[in-house]
């Protein structure tokens, strides 16, 4: 096994990952864009699940919800019904999506787009 | 992050708010002074005491909170990810094991006594959240280095093109880049174990 070699390539491996990385956060830092103003429940990696109005997103996926209620008071009765909140992008599991609100085929197609679009 | 004695910060303060108490899991800290500064959200009590500093990479939410009928008077609430007491678990959940590591999190609340300032307490400590973006950070875990059989690697050839299948959309955002994509993929064991729970 010719080392130098399987540097080289973890190397390329990880140059694409962080391309599409980033480019899937502009994707998706688009795509909830378009979502401000619909009702989303946001799952956190801590199983909290918050259900709230899309308020504003930033390019790090941080997310603002408004009217917010924990879905599952009786879990998380430490967590208040606040109006308004700020959820640190990388504590969230989930963003949940009204199926009616999510063009999933053009969601698909923009994807696979930025996909290829990194192979020369 | 409770120390006794920890200076407070004297750069980057984007504000300082005295005469707010602290609570910890609904335990009462005292009052002091809360500072906002651009690299910790910090706590004093007067009087020396224990202090709180808080790193807003562990900030997981951030609220003000106005309902009285929970708790009595408005405030900053703030999620930490982590345990600051782990005792106040161990005491509440006879019933349950608590075993989940990803339930771990901490309720601190900062009540102030100008509640005028409420809004601009909240407004600093955003503006001091999207100053911590999770840096892009090796994941050795995802790409290791060493020598690990994992399986039979095809080196001769040109890495093996990308494939979608047509699956729906929650599929996809989690096998297709191989981790979920809400999670922004950072490498760290929390991260790990949720994609376990999920997969």
């Amino acid at each position: 096994m010719d080392i130098n070699r399987c540097k080289k390539i973890y190397g390329e491996i990880k140059v694409s990952y962080l391309y599409l990385k980033q480019k899937f956060f502009q994707l998706f830092y688009s795509f909830f864009k378009s979502l401000i103003g619909k009702d989303v429940v946001v799952e956190l990696k801590n199983d909290l699940s918050i259900c709230g109005t899309l308020h504003s997103v930033d390019q790090y996926l941080n997310i603002k919800l408004t009217d917010i209620n924990v879905t599952d008071a009786e879990k998380y009765p430490h967590m208040l019904s606040v109006k308004n909140c700020f959820v640190r992008g990388s504590v969230v599991r989930y963003v949940q999506l009204p199926a009616d609100e999510v063009d999933t085929q053009l969601l698909q197609d923009a994807a696979r787009r930025e996909a290829h679009s990194q192979r020369q | 992050m409770l120390l006794p004695g920890l200076p407070a910060p004297t750069e980057g303060l984007h504000h300082v708010e005295q005469n707010t108490e602290c609570f910890v899991n609904n335990r009462e800290l005292g009052s002091g002074t809360l500072y906002i500064s651009a690299e910790r959200l910090c706590w004093t009590k007067v009087d020396g005491g224990p202090s709180l500093s808080l790193e807003y990479p562990h900030i997981a939410i951030h609220a003000v909170c106005r309902d009285i009928t929970r708790f009595p008077r408005p405030h900053l609430y703030v999620m930490v990810d982590t345990d600051l007491f782990p005792e106040d678990h161990e005491e509440s959940d006879d019933e349950d094991e608590n075993a989940d590591p990803e339930a771990r999190c901490t309720s601190v609340r900062f009540v102030p006594n100008n509640l005028g300032n409420l809004d601009t307490i909240y407004q600093s400590v955003s503006n001091c959240q999207i100053l911590h973006p999770d840096p892009e950070q090796e994941s050795d875990n995802e790409f290791p280095e060493d020598d690990e059989d994992e399986g039979e690697y095809n080196l001769a050839g040109p890495l093996p093109p990308v494939r979608y299948e047509n699956e729906p959309y929650e599929e996809q955002m989690e096998n297709g880049l191989g981790e979920a994509v809400g999670s922004n993929g950072h490498g760290t064991d929390a991260d790990e174990e949720a994609m376990d729970e999920d997969c």
